[in-house]
This record gives C-alpha cells, sequence and structure tokens, in this order.
C-alpha cells in the first residue's frame, strides 16, 4: 500500500471543511484542515504535506498572501487556489504567482468532485516537471562533464605534445652534448691504438680495440636514437626520386662485405634481370636494407649464407634477406619491429649487440614510403625479413616532381615550366596498332623529346595512358618555354614513327605555363597547361616542293609560307624522296618539266617508294602536256595544276587535295 | 715546406687530439680555444694553409668565424674543413650560415677520415707525408 497524499486544507467555513476533506478522503488523500491562515502557516514548520488546497477567503490572510508565502518557504509545493463563482480573474492571478491550478466554487457543491481530479493533475504535473527537470539537469550535467573531460583531454593533447617536442629536442640536445665527449674519447683511443703516445704490448692493443668497438656502439645508439625522436616527431620528410635498385643493392653490400667474409658468410643476390626503377627515397631505402643485411650477417656464424632477393609483384616490389643463422624464438617475432626489443637470438648467436632501435627505425621508413616489413623465422635454420615498396604511379611521380621544382623555384626566386607535349590521335592508333606497339612509339618519342631538351636541366615524366609526355624545368621562363615547345614539337614532328610496321603520323600539341607568370600553385599550373594543350598547337601542314627551278622553288616556298604551310624543297626527285624520309609531306608539289628525272618518272619512283607512297601529290604541268596515256600514267590517282596559273588557283587546289586526303584518311 | 693548419675547437681536449693527430701526419698545427681567438690569428702572417671549425662555440661561434672568413677577400680563399656535433637537420636549416665550407665531418668521426680529408683539401697527394 503506497503512502497516502498528505493534504492541507485551508478552510474557515468548517462545513465546506468537512466535505471537502471526505471527498479526498474517500479518495485516498489524508487531509487536514486549517480553519485560518496563520494555523495553517504554523504547521508548514512541523509537517509536510503534498497538496495546499486554499480557500481564497480566509479570515485573517487572504488567500493569495498564503499562497505566496507556502510558495516562498516551500519553492516545490503544489498549491491549489479555492476561489468563489465568477471570481475567475483571482484565479488567474494565483496561477501567475505559482499555484498549480484553480478550483471554482459551485453553489451545488459539484466542485468537490473536481478537487481530487484536480489534485491528481497537478501532482502528476509536478512529477513530470520534476522528472523532466531532472533529465535537463542529467543532462547539462552529462555536457559539463563532457566539456570537461574534452578540456582535460585537449590539456592532455598539449602536454603530450610539447612533451614529445621536448623530447626530440632533449634528444637533439642530449646526442650533441653526448657526441663532443665521445669525439675527444674516440680520438685519443685512436690514437693510443695508432701508437702516437708511444708503443702498446698486445694486451693494450686489444683492450683499446674494445674500446674503439664500444665508442662506435654508443655513437650508433646516438644516430638511432635521434632517427627515432625525428621519425616520431613526423620530422622525416622523404625526397623521393627514381632509383635503380641493382645499384643501391650492390652499394649496401659492399659495405657489409669485409664483416661478412670475416665471418666466412657469403653474400648471395638474386635480382630479375630487367626491374623497374623505383621511386622512393634511396638513401632511406638503403639505410632499411643495411640494417636487415647487417643484422642477417651479424647473427649468422659461418660457414653460412645471407641472401638478397628481389621481386617484381603487380603493385610492389619487395625485398627479402635471408639469413641462416640461429633463428629467433617464435614469441620473439612478433616484437622484433617494436622500439628497445633486443633481439633474443636463440644460443649460438655471437657478434655485437644493436641498438634495439634498427628495426624500429626500417618499420618506420618503410611505412612511410607506404610499403609494409615483416619477419619470419624457423628456430635452428634461419630468419626472412621481408620489406615492399609500392610501384610508383606515373601521377604520384610527377607531382613529387612538379612539388619539388617549385618548392626550389620559390627559394631560388626562379621560373619554372611545364610543357605538355600530347599525342593528340594517341587513343585511335592505340586501338588500331595496341599498347605495346605505342609504349614503344613513346618511348622513341621521348628518346627524340630529351634529345631536344638535352640543354636544360629537366624531369620528364611520361603519362603512357594518355599518350602525353611532361616536361618540367627548372628556371625556364615563358619565352623560353615557348622557344622550347616549339623545338620539341618540331623535333617529333620531323621524325617517322612505327607501329605495327607502318609509318605513323602524329597529330601533336603541346602546351606550356610558366611559374610565377601563369600560375604559382602545382594545381594551377596545370590546369593553365591542360587548357592549352587542348587549345593546342595545330602541327603545321607541310609541302614538299620539288621543282629544279630555284626561282620558281623560292617563289612557291615564301607563298605557301605566307599561308602557314611548312615547306620543304628540293631540286629533282631523288632528293625529295631523300628528305621525306626523314621530314614526312603532307603534300608533294611536283614540277612536270625537269631535267634527268622529269615529273612523270618522279612520281611514279614517289609510289614506289613506302615512305612516300601514301603523300598526294599535285603535278605542276605545261600547258596540253597531260598526256597520260602515253606517259604511263594512265589510271593514276594524281591531281594537276596547269601552267601559266594564278597562284589564288594553285592554293585552292592545294586545301582541296589536303581535305580530301584527310577524309581518306578517316574512312 | 709543411702545411699550416689552424684549429679551432672550444673543447680543449679534443683540440689537443686533433693536434696530436694531424702534426703527426705532418702537419704544423695552431690551436684556437674560440671564434675570437681564431679571427685574431688570422689577422697575423702567415696564414694558414687550412682551417679546421667547430661550429658551436661560446662567444663568436663557427657560424660567426665562416661569415667573416666568407665577407674576406683574403680568409675566403682558404679552405674551411668544419667539424660539428650539431645533428644533419639543424644543420641543413642554418646552411646558409656556412656555406663557405668545403668539407663537414660530423662528430664524432674516424680520425683517418679527418686526415684524408684534410689531405684532399690541401690537394696532397694521399701517400706521401705533408
Amino acid at each position: 500500500m503506497t503512502v497516502p497524499v498528505r493534504v492541507l486544507l485551508f478552510e474557515d467555513d468548517e462545513g465546506q471543511g468537512i466535505l471537502a476533506r471526505d471527498a479526498l478522503v474517500k479518495e485516498g488523500f489524508a487531509v487536514e484542515i486549517a480553519h485560518t491562515g496563520r494555523q495553517g502557516l504554523e504547521r508548514l514548520f512541523t509537517e509536510e504535506f503534498a497538496v495546499y488546497l486554499i480557500d481564497k477567503q480566509l479570515p485573517d490572510i487572504a488567500g493569495i498572501e498564503v499562497l505566496q508565502r507556502i510558495r516562498t518557504i516551500k519553492p516545490h509545493a503544489i498549491c491549489i487556489i479555492v476561489t468563489g463563482h465568477g471570481d475567475e480573474a483571482a484565479a488567474v492571478e494565483a496561477m501567475k504567482l505559482g499555484a498549480a491550478d484553480y478550483v471554482v466554487k459551485s453553489p451545488s457543491m459539484g466542485h468537490l468532485a473536481a478537487l481530487p481530479i484536480v489534485i491528481r493533475e497537478g501532482l502528476d504535473r509536478v512529477r513530470l516537471r520534476g522528472e523532466r527537470e531532472q533529465l535537463q539537469t542529467e543532462l547539462w550535467e552529462h555536457a559539463r562533464l563532457l566539456e570537461e573531460r574534452n578540456a582535460e583531454l585537449r590539456r592532455a593533447n598539449e602536454e603530450l605534445k610539447r612533451l614529445d617536442q621536448l623530447k626530440t629536442d632533449l634528444v637533439s640536445m642530449v646526442s650533441h652534448e653526448l657526441r663532443t665527449p665521445l669525439a675527444t674519447i674516440k680520438e685519443f683511443t685512436a690514437i693510443l691504438a695508432d701508437q702516437l703516445g708511444g708503443p702498446l704490448t698486445a694486451s693494450q692493443q686489444e683492450f683499446l680495440g674494445i674500446i674503439k668497438g664500444n665508442v662506435d656502439r654508443l655513437s650508433r645508439i646516438i644516430d638511432d636514437l635521434l632517427d627515432m625522436a625525428k621519425i616520431e616527431a613526423g620530422r622525416v620528410l622523404l625526397h623521393k626520386g627514381f632509383i635503380e635498385v641493382r645499384p643501391l643493392v650492390d652499394q649496401v653490400i659492399a659495405s657489409m662485405r669485409p664483416m661478412a667474409e670475416s665471418k666466412q658468410v657469403a653474400i648471395r643476390v638474386e635480382l630479375p634481370p630487367e626491374l623497374s626503377a623505383a621511386f622512393a627515397d634511396g638513401d632511406k631505402i638503403a639505410q632499411v636494407l643495411l640494417n636487415l643485411l647487417s643484422n642477417a650477417v651479424k647473427y649468422t656464424d659461418g660457414p653460412g649464407t645471407v641472401s638478397i632477393r628481389v621481386q617484381e609483384h603487380t603493385d610492389t616490389v619487395q625485398f627479402d634477406v635471408t639469413d641462416t643463422g640461429t633463428g629467433i624464438a617464435r614469441e620473439d617475432v612478433p616484437k622484433l619491429f617494436q622500439k628497445f626489443q633486443q633481439f633474443q637470438r636463440l644460443p649460438g648467436a655471437s657478434g655485437s649487440k644493436g641498438t634495439g632501435l634498427g628495426l624500429a627505425i626500417s618499420k618506420r621508413l618503410i611505412e612511410l614510403h607506404g610499403g609494409k616489413i615483416w619477419a619470419a623465422s624457423e628456430p635452428g635454420r634461419g630468419s626472412t625479413f621481408s620489406f615492399t615498396l609500392p610501384k610508383y604511379h606515373v601521377e604520384e611521380v610527377f607531382r613529387e616532381f612538379l612539388h619539388n621544382g617549385i618548392e626550389r623555384a620559390k627559394r631560388n626566386h626562379a621560373p619554372l615550366s611545364v610543357i605538355v607535349f600530347s599525342i593528340q590521335n594517341f587513343q585511335e592508333l592505340k586501338n588500331l596498332y595496341g599498347l605495346e606497339d605505342m609504349s614503344l612509339l613513346l618511348r622513341d618519342a621521348e628518346a627524340v623529346i630529351r634529345e631536344a631538351i638535352r640543354r636544360q636541366a629537366g624531369d620528364v615524366v611520361v603519362r603512357w595512358q594518355r599518350g602525353e609526355m611532361i616536361v618540367i624545368l627548372a628556371e625556364v621562363g615563358h619565352e623560353a618555354a615557348q622557344v622550347i615547345a616549339d623545338r620539341m614539337l618540331r623535333a617529333v614532328a620531323g621524325r617517322e614513327f612505327h607501329a605495327g610496321g607502318k609509318i605513323v603520323r602524329l597529330s601533336l600539341s603541346t602546351g606550356f605555363a610558366t611559374y610565377p607568370d601563369d600560375a604559382v600553385t602545382e594545381d594551377e599550373l596545370l590546369a593553365v597547361t591542360e587548357k592549352r594543350v587542348q587549345q593546342g598547337v595545330k602541327p603545321r601542314t607541310r609541302i614538299m616542293v620539288i621543282d629544279d627551278e630555284p626561282k620558281i622553288r623560292r617563289f612557291l616556298q615564301e607563298a605557301l609560307e605566307l599561308r602557314e604551310y611548312d615547306v620543304l624543297t628540293a631540286a629533282n626527285g631523288p632528293d625529295a624522296i631523300e628528305r621525306l624520309k626523314s621530314q614526312p609531306a603532307d603534300l608533294i608539289l611536283l614540277d612536270v618539266m625537269m631535267p634527268v628525272l622529269n615529273g612523270y618518272e618522279v612520281y611514279h619512283l614517289l609510289k614506289e617508294t613506302p615512305s612516300t607512297r601514301r603523300i598526294p601529290v599535285i603535278m605542276v604541268t605545261g600547258q596540253g602536256e597531260r598526256k597520260d596515256r602515253e606517259l604511263g600514267m594512265d589510271g593514276a590517282n594524281y591531281h594537276y595544276v596547269a601552267k601559266p596559273f594564278q597562284l589564288e588557283d594553285l592554293l585552292a587546289k592545294v586545301q582541296e587535295v589536303l581535305q580530301q586526303a584527310a577524309a581518306g584518311a578517316q574512312t | 715546406m709543411p702545411k699550416r693548419l689552424l684549429l679551432v675547437d672550444d673543447e680543449l681536449e679534443l683540440l689537443q687530439a686533433l693536434k696530436v693527430r694531424l702534426s703527426a701526419a705532418g702537419f704544423l698545427c695552431e690551436t684556437a680555444q674560440n671564434g675570437q681567438v681564431a679571427l685574431d690569428r688570422l689577422s697575423r702572417e702567415p696564414l694558414p694553409d687550412l682551417i679546421v671549425l667547430d661550429l658551436l662555440m661560446p662567444e663568436v661561434s663557427g657560424y660567426e668565424v665562416s661569415r667573416r672568413l666568407q665577407a674576406s677577400e683574403r680568409w675566403s680563399q682558404i679552405p674551411l674543413l668544419v667539424l660539428t656535433a650539431v645533428p644533419e637537420r639543424t644543420l641543413e636549416q642554418a646552411a646558409p650560415l656556412w656555406l663557405g665550407a668545403v668539407a663537414v665531418l660530423h662528430k664524432p668521426f674516424d680520425s683517418s677520415i679527418l686526415v684524408a680529408k684534410v689531405r684532399q683539401l690541401l690537394k696532397l697527394d694521399p701517400t706521401t707525408d705533408a
């Protein structure tokens, strides 16, 4: 059974008080009656009530006043005002002063039935409000705690950063402070060992050797500590470039060879015959490789073998360093790459102790490159340490080059130009001849371009997929870039390229942008370049003029060049064919009346030569000279212009034939 | 005529070691225990053929000495071998300050490398005595 809710009823009229009490008691309330305001208020201090039912008309203190006093003493008390009929205005005022509700007395006593309901509603409201307030309070509390927690985290984070910085500074400072006395110890040890201080006995020399070994070890530990601190502080930046794997491996092996030979450990190398260059920080990779190799040699007792194997996978290049040493206990393998984990090599291992940091450093360096490093070991048989480097993406390489280039340019206040060289019909050609032929073609084109820019220091990046070559030229300004772009275009346009055993015509376009003239950021610089490539500098149409008469040759050359054609000239057929081998033309203007070989004979020669067979020919004939049948030209597909001609007619003819040829090439 | 070297380092014991080592290699060695002493010595004839210079020294540092050497027409001709225990990275940042150096050795260095470097900078035959 629940405890009944206690109600204090302020009612001066005894009869009404009893009626109201009975109505409420019937509904399970416990009711006390106060006949005056003062009487009721006094009970407030000695007893607890949940609800105060206050008649507005009390003999001593007004009901409203009682309400206010109750609210002052017990702010959460539920007060309900009972007013006379027609006094709703007073009820509203009471509500404003904090009454939970009001009841209007009815002469028929009907309001008595309403009392329990109003009280319950009031209790419910208070309970709900209480719950809501509770919730709100809890919420605020949560928010406050969260904020506090956040602030704590921020503080902790800042503290950590500060400590980290402090640690790096400390390591850096300590390493300096340690190196200085170490240098003195090392120097005097060497002076003694070299007997500059007087002759030594054999055992004195041996002891000095031990000192020297430990000085060296100490200095390695300092180096490693500093490395580690730099890596952990995020201060190691990779200087990536193309590195050839083979020389790198050779160099690392060379530095390990003396130690390996003295221990009778053979070093074997397995490299695939063709290995693409890796894009990495060569010094860092050499450091990792040296770390793995020196561990392998150190923990292998001769006679034994250490091998380095490099394999190319689809997306990665994998390096394995395998030894025939004592191996590592199984439970220690996962801990190998943690800091300060001294190798617990199995019994039988010899050699000096490491620094406990080498592998942790190697792991960080490989991870900085986006690769993985791991170890496998079989106790008693040896261990293999492996790492992978992701193969480079052209875009990454290119970005790296460009980024470094711009940084350098900024530092040196020098310009930099990016020239894009695009084979616009690359996609079509690729569909026609296949990727393999096209990659050979691109390689040839790249060689031509490298030749064309040979005097400038530049990074060339080939985007195979797009048939594009990008050249980044340091210290090349706007005008120089224009000149070099033109030179590149001419060099490639003037060269024959083959695909599928055929001569291929490349539709070329270049575009360039210069830092800081065109843009100052990588993205903007590229955007400008791309836009210019797309607008394209259409390569000029080239026309070969074959005429024995120098005056006519010069006249035609000037006239055609004024119309933006590229013009080649030759005085006779064989010369023309020779020149066309290295500089293909789009059209040949051929004079008929020539000594030695006349135009018709040259025509046949042109058609018999593979490199000139497809070039359309316009014959320039004398009047009435067109006697095809007699000249063996029957059915020959040629065009002609008769002398004397108007220049405009000739040019119109040239255009017409070029358009036909272009249309023919497309079908 | 043996070549003259000026050795500058505030670590007196290391300075002594350098002197023993390089004298044994046949060089005529003078020492200075800080930058100021080195600069004072350089105001007198005969000038050294090479200077071995520590970077971090109190008062007049090796950086300052290097800067002063570069600024002087006569002194800038003297090959400068820098010795330092400063970590590489910090050194890179300070590079413009000692661009005059033709070689850098990190402490602790190998004395055989020190001697070889000195010989190389003086364009001496590595096999003969100085």
